[in-house]
């Protein structure tokens, strides 16, 4: 896994998604190929969070700023209408407790 | 442990219970046709929390182990664990489009974990020690429990030590130095024949005289002298066919309620969490209320969110979706759940830390959101009739559709808009139909208790005479 990027993926509950969030993330594994290791929060050390929330409420974001504090950077989305290989693009960017939303 | 489905419907037929269906005894709930649809409803709230796309519902972490546990089994720690539970039983709904049985154990569980501290408290009893031992392997079994709060309650306008049969009312018949002997029934008990272990409670507030009726106590449902007669419910027959007639084939039609009678039932002290304390049983009894009010929003939220949904394909499907009188019942069916589903989620997030630390929702808002549950999917459901048509009424069998001779008829005749096949416009009349009407009704009104249980809530919480006080204020009256 050497030069791949570790980036653990959480998703929102799923309570009332507005999209099929499962879906979306393979999309983005996809155009990730080669790029980044995707591992879960129980699964440290990690670059970057993804956050798949199903809608606009964006609950797990919320929770994680409050649990994780500005130690990760997270990139979170809300929606799937962000082009996947923008989504890559913006985890292998990030650095210093950035964050990205979508 | 019980992890995946597999595990959960292994453990129903290892636990081998004495239940009656239709006047015969069930040997395996597992395979039988009218149980399987209620056990397929319940295993949801397994094999989803298995999911990571879920997990953040479905799991919590015990404050007891620090382990991720099922939700069904947590104690709330936060407000954000009150939010939580709502949401993820709106999940369940769109997954089963019924009940899942388990938020009755679930709220057993937080009632009597609040109630026991403070039972500890002023009496200096042990109960609270014990209901977390108890508790630690509800949590590591992953167990499903129901709520056993209903009593059969004979003659309403007597109270239990005055019913001309005593059983009316579950008690205590004897005290002995290992535990104690329960004997009496609960009522429409959701679950019961596939769940694992019975909570009872009080079934309401005790006085002076009624101390061998202030009992709480878990209790393995295959405990000797335990009967589990199953209700019937509307239509129940169709289930058993499997087939387009059935509208929701997979789940059940509501929670599977039975009929549970203790004769003569012993239980070990360890499992005993209430023997008398009287002065108890009315928190007990409004906490367990309320938390199971604080549900409805969510999982009846979840519910509409399907008869919403099968109403407008229903509509479609004849061709009548781009009408504006249906596009506006659609709205307003719409409304009318968001309105309850708001409910549950403004109760939980006004929800505050009890003595022992769990987080318990607004019992006035809970209350109100049960009580909208009683109006709003009942007017919920007439818009779906309405937009669905009479033929959701009056479609013939399945058989008829795939019978040689007049399946063509059928074909011919229950056509709607090109292009949709008449099974699929059966297929969904018969959902709106079996999620409108008879005993899904019924549990709206009467589950988490019946409107006037409500109303006293008002009557108690509605601070009056606050209100009497601001409207004065204003009107500058001097007295």
């Amino acid at each position: 896994m050497k030069g791949k990027r570790r980036v653990a993926l959480k998703y929102c509950g799923g309570c009332d998604s507005a999209y099929d969030r499962v879906r979306y993330w393979r999309e983005i594994r996809d155009a990730a190929t080669g790029k980044i290791e995707w591992v879960t929060l129980a699964d440290p050390p990690f670059e970057a969070i993804l956050i798949v929330n199903g809608c606009e409420k964006a609950c797990k974001e919320r929770d994680l700023e409050r649990e994780e504090g500005a130690k990760w950077n997270i990139v979170s989305v809300r929606s799937d209408g962000l082009d996947p290989r923008e989504v890559v693009d913006r985890l292998m960017s990030c650095k210093n407790g950035q964050r990205g939303v979508s | 442990m019980i992890r995946t489905k597999e595990d959960y419907v292994r453990s129903l037929r290892d636990q081998k219970l004495n239940v009656y269906y239709n006047g015969s005894k069930v040997d395996d709930v597992t395979i039988h046709p009218a149980f399987i649809p209620h056990i397929n409803s319940a295993a949801k709230t397994y094999e989803m929390a298995l999911r990571p796309e879920h997990e953040d519902l479905m799991l919590a972490t015990s404050h007891l182990t620090g382990r991720k546990i099922n939700r069904f089994t947590h104690i709330h720690q936060s407000v954000d664990d009150l939010i939580k539970k709502v949401q993820m039983l709106r999940l369940l709904a769109h997954e089963t489009g019924s009940c899942f049985q388990r938020c009755v154990g679930f709220d057993a569980l937080n009632a009597l974990y609040m109630t026991t501290y403070e039972v500890d408290e002023k009496h200096g009893t042990n109960y609270f020690k014990r209901f977390e031992n108890y508790l630690r392997r509800i949590q590591e079994e992953n167990f499903m429990l129901v709520g056993g709060m209903t009593d059969p309650k004979g003659d309403r306008s007597k109270r239990p030590g005055e019913q001309a049969d005593p059983d009316l009312f579950t008690r205590i018949v004897e005290k002995r130095e290992d535990g104690v002997v329960i004997s009496g029934a609960k009522a429409h008990q959701t679950g019961a024949v596939n769940s694992h272990e019975i909570m009872i409670l009080p079934t309401q507030n005790m006085g002076p005289g009624d101390e061998n009726y202030a009992v709480a106590a878990a209790i393995p449902l295959n405990a000797k002298g335990i009967t589990l007669i199953f209700g019937r419910q509307t239509n129940e027959e169709r289930k058993q066919e499997c087939g387009i007639d059935a509208g929701n084939p997979e789940y059940g039609m509501v929670g599977g309620e039975a009929l549970v009678v203790f004769e003569n039932v012993f239980v070990p002290w360890e499992r005993v969490f209430l023997c008398g304390e009287t002065d108890f049983t009315g928190i007990l009894v409004e906490r367990f209320a309320t938390l199971h009010r604080q549900n409805y929003g969510g999982c009846k939220g979840g519910v509409s969110d399907i008869i919403i949904g099968a109403s407008a394909l229903a509509s479609q499907y004849q061709g009548t979706l781009g009408a504006s009188h249906v596009k506006d019942k659609l709205i307003e069916m719409m409304h009318l759940a968001e309105t309850v589903y708001a409910g549950s989620v403004a109760c939980s997030a006004m929800g505050s830390r009890t003595k022992s630390g769990a987080y318990y929702p607004d019992p006035l808002l809970a209350n109100c959101t049960k009580h909208n549950i009683t109006r709003n999917i009942y007017e919920i459901s007439r818009l779906a009739h309405d937009v669905a048509g009479g033929i959701m009424a009056t479609l013939p069998f399945e058989r008829d559709l795939r019978s040689p001779e007049i399946g063509k008829l059928v074909e011919k005749y229950m056509a709607g808009v090109e292009g949709v096949s008449t099974e699929n416009r059966m297929k969904i009349l018969r959902l709106v139909e079996t999620m409108t009407g008879g005993t899904a009704l019924v549990e709206s009104m009467h589950g988490a208790g019946s409107p006037q249980s409500q109303r006293i809530m008002y009557q108690r919480l509605g601070k009056l005479n606050e209100k009497m006080k601001y409207a004065k204020k204003l009107a500058k009256i001097v007295e």
